[in-house]
């Protein structure tokens, strides 16, 4: 079954079409990435998926329904987690505090509740200190629970942030640039915890994901396929190893229009040509 | 800032600090002390001197501080019309007691309730941000004074309204300034027991959230529009509750008291007592009516100083006495620990 589609779904400020009728169709359980020179509309792709802008026009479904026009924190209690291209953590907060917050849609919170302390209200609360404590565990985080968030070094800081988008275990997880800031020993344990979140199974089902990133070592070896945006057009889709010959791709990060010649077949190629996070796009 | 200190055999004033410091309690000692102290306060004062009178207004101040606090220092909405939701109770209860013959309890009910209404009123500007906000907000504050001075059928205008009857509770007379103090600490303390409590639950952590990082807030569930409006409504009901004690306190109402300077004034004390802390606001509160007391002399200049004062801690001690308070603890707790 389809987790995620989106039909000819369209974004305009004022003139500018940052995405442009993309359909994509992301099955269960798959890694999706998503590339595309800087300014592709990626990050905005993401922000209509996860509700923080509406859709100038087109249609968004999960799991079969309709949620075009479901606000941003009810796709959050629906099961869409996320993540942002720069951190968003809450800095005088604990990692720990960080991440039960991702517990927020489960979690008794009315200001009655919170008067009143039931033993059911704060049996919830400690529940969602023992699931935050494993999932800190799970991301490689253990015993840094009570530190401040902000003092975590940059990289895991990241891991924080995707600490706190799967506590709630999301059925579609939503990574922008994890490993943008990540050394190569950080990078390599990311992609190890992305295929690990990816083979965790709620509810039987497993846990699919999107990825937009600039680093090709990691695209390419994590997604299972790979979508390609330009100028906030799709204009591929297919397996790593397709999307690495495809000379349209190749033609957009190179900035050519005559495109075919230049083959890029190993992943590091790609990775040179995208760059990792500065320009994209060669001047043609 | 959470240290952590290592155990051992310490007094119970570190240890009491060093919890305290690290929000271990829902009621730290230091505010139950100060809880039983205030009770105890006016057993040393002159029943009927001019302190205890003026305590009695000062702690009217804290039931809108405290409120404020919530919206300002937890929410982060920079409310400049909060001065509207005490008139609204103000005159809810002057004109039911007064001319409507209704008793005090029900008519301190029905001002809660105002003020409540009038959060909701300015629940549509909440979708406003920063200081498109503040902006909205400072104009719902004038607008509301307006009517309180021009709809003189309801009002008395100006003039305001005259010899309202004290309050009265369960065969109780608060006209004398010592039952009242007994009237409106109560509603001081559990007020700051009700914000203590909301604080430490998941709907404070969602306010301490959406202050810190708004896009956060949302990817995690949080309702930013639901909890704003939340907290306006908590925060302008206890105005409107305090609206209902400075009238009887006062047996008198007239539109000045709940003027934009009255808004300005409140966040003042915000800013120099500590914004985001409770204590703070207490502390801003005393602070500033003391020293509107004492510089009555110079009361021209009053929003001059005011305004002075609110530059000099912005610029300088922008955590306000509490943080000062808090940095020398924190200090003096590190020292100890590294002994």
């Amino acid at each position: 079954m389809g987790v995620l589609t989106t039909r000819q779904v369209v974004k305009r400020f004022a003139g500018l079409v940052a995405v442009d009728h993309v359909d994509l169709e992301v099955q269960e359980g798959e890694v999706r990435g998503i590339v595309g020179p800087n300014g592709a509309g990626k990050t905005t792709l993401f922000n209509l998926i996860s509700g923080f802008y509406p859709v100038t026009s087109g249609r968004i479904e999960f799991l079969g329904k309709d949620i075009t026009t479901t606000s941003a924190h009810r796709r959050a209690g629906l099961g869409i987690g996320r993540t942002f291209q720069a951190t968003q953590l809450f800095s005088e907060m604990t990692v720990l505090e960080n991440v039960a917050t991702g517990r927020h849609t489960s979690t008794r919170n009315g200001a009655w509740a919170a008067v009143l302390r039931s033993r059911a209200f704060r049996r919830s609360l400690q529940r969602d200190r023992e699931l935050a404590e494993e999932i800190i565990d799970f991301v490689g985080l253990r015993g840094t629970g009570s530190l401040l968030a902000s003092s975590l070094p940059y990289g895991q800081q990241r891991l924080v942030e995707i600490a706190r988008a799967i506590v709630n275990q999301p059925q579609l997880l939503l990574l922008d640039e994890p490993a943008a800031g990540m050394n190569l020993h950080e990078i390599e344990a990311l992609n190890e915890l992305i295929r690990k979140i990816n083979e965790t199974r709620i509810n039987g089902t497993r846990v699919t994901i999107l990825v937009v990133e600039h680093n090709m070592r990691v695209i390419m070896n994590i997604s299972h396929r790979i979508s390609v945006l330009d100028f906030g057009e799709k204009i591929a889709e297919g397996p790593p190893k397709e999307i690495q010959q495809n000379e349209r791709v190749i033609a957009a990060y190179l900035g050519s229009t005559t495109g075919g010649n230049a083959s890029l077949g190993s992943s590091t190629g790609l990775a040179a040509a995208g760059g990792s996070s500065g320009g994209g796009r060669a001047g043609a | 800032m959470r240290p952590r200190f290592t155990y051992g055999g310490e007094l119970f004033l570190w240890r009491w600090l060093r919890l305290t410091m690290a929000n271990r309690y829902v009621i730290s000692p230091f505010a139950i002390i100060t809880m039983l102290a205030a009770l105890l306060l006016p057993l040393l004062l002159d029943p009927f001197g001019f302190l205890i009178l003026f305590l009695d207004n000062i702690l009217v101040f804290v039931l809108l501080t405290l409120g404020l606090q919530l919206i300002l220092g937890y929410a982060g909405i920079l409310n400049l019309g909060h001065a509207a939701f005490f008139g609204l109770g103000a005159y809810t209860s002057a004109i039911l007691t007064k001319t409507l013959g209704v008793p005090f309890p029900l008519a301190f009910l029905a001002s809660t309730l105002m003020g409540l209404l009038g959060g909701l009123l300015m629940c549509p500007i909440i979708r406003l941000r920063d200081v498109y906000f503040a902006m909205a907000s400072f104009a719902f504050g004038i607008v509301a004074y307006v009517v309180f001075s021009e709809w003189r059928e309801l009002t008395n205008g100006h003039i305001g309204i005259r010899a309202i009857p004290p309050a009265r509770l369960a065969g109780i007379d608060f006209t004398s300034s010592l039952n009242f103090y007994y009237l409106v600490l109560p509603c001081v303390i559990v007020l700051y027991l009700v914000f203590r409590l909301l604080l430490i639950s998941p709907f404070g952590t969602s306010l301490n959230a959406i202050r810190q990082s708004e896009l956060a807030a949302r990817s995690v569930g949080m309702h930013l529009a639901a909890i704003k409006v939340k907290t306006i409504l908590i925060g302008a009901a206890a105005a409107g509750a305090a609206g209902s004690l400075i009238t009887h306190l006062q047996g008198f109402v007239s539109p000045e008291l709940f003027n934009w300077p009255q808004s300005i004034t409140l966040v003042t004390m915000m800013v120099i007592g500590g914004i985001g802390s409770f204590p703070g606001a207490i502390i801003g509160t005393f602070a500033i009516q003391f020293m509107s007391e004492y510089l009555r002399f110079l009361v021209e200049y009053k929003m001059l100083i005011y305004g002075g004062v609110l530059v000099f801690f912005m610029i300088f001690l922008p955590k306000g006495i509490a943080g000062v308070v808090r940095a020398l603890v924190v200090a003096a707790l590190e020292r100890r620990s590294a002994r």
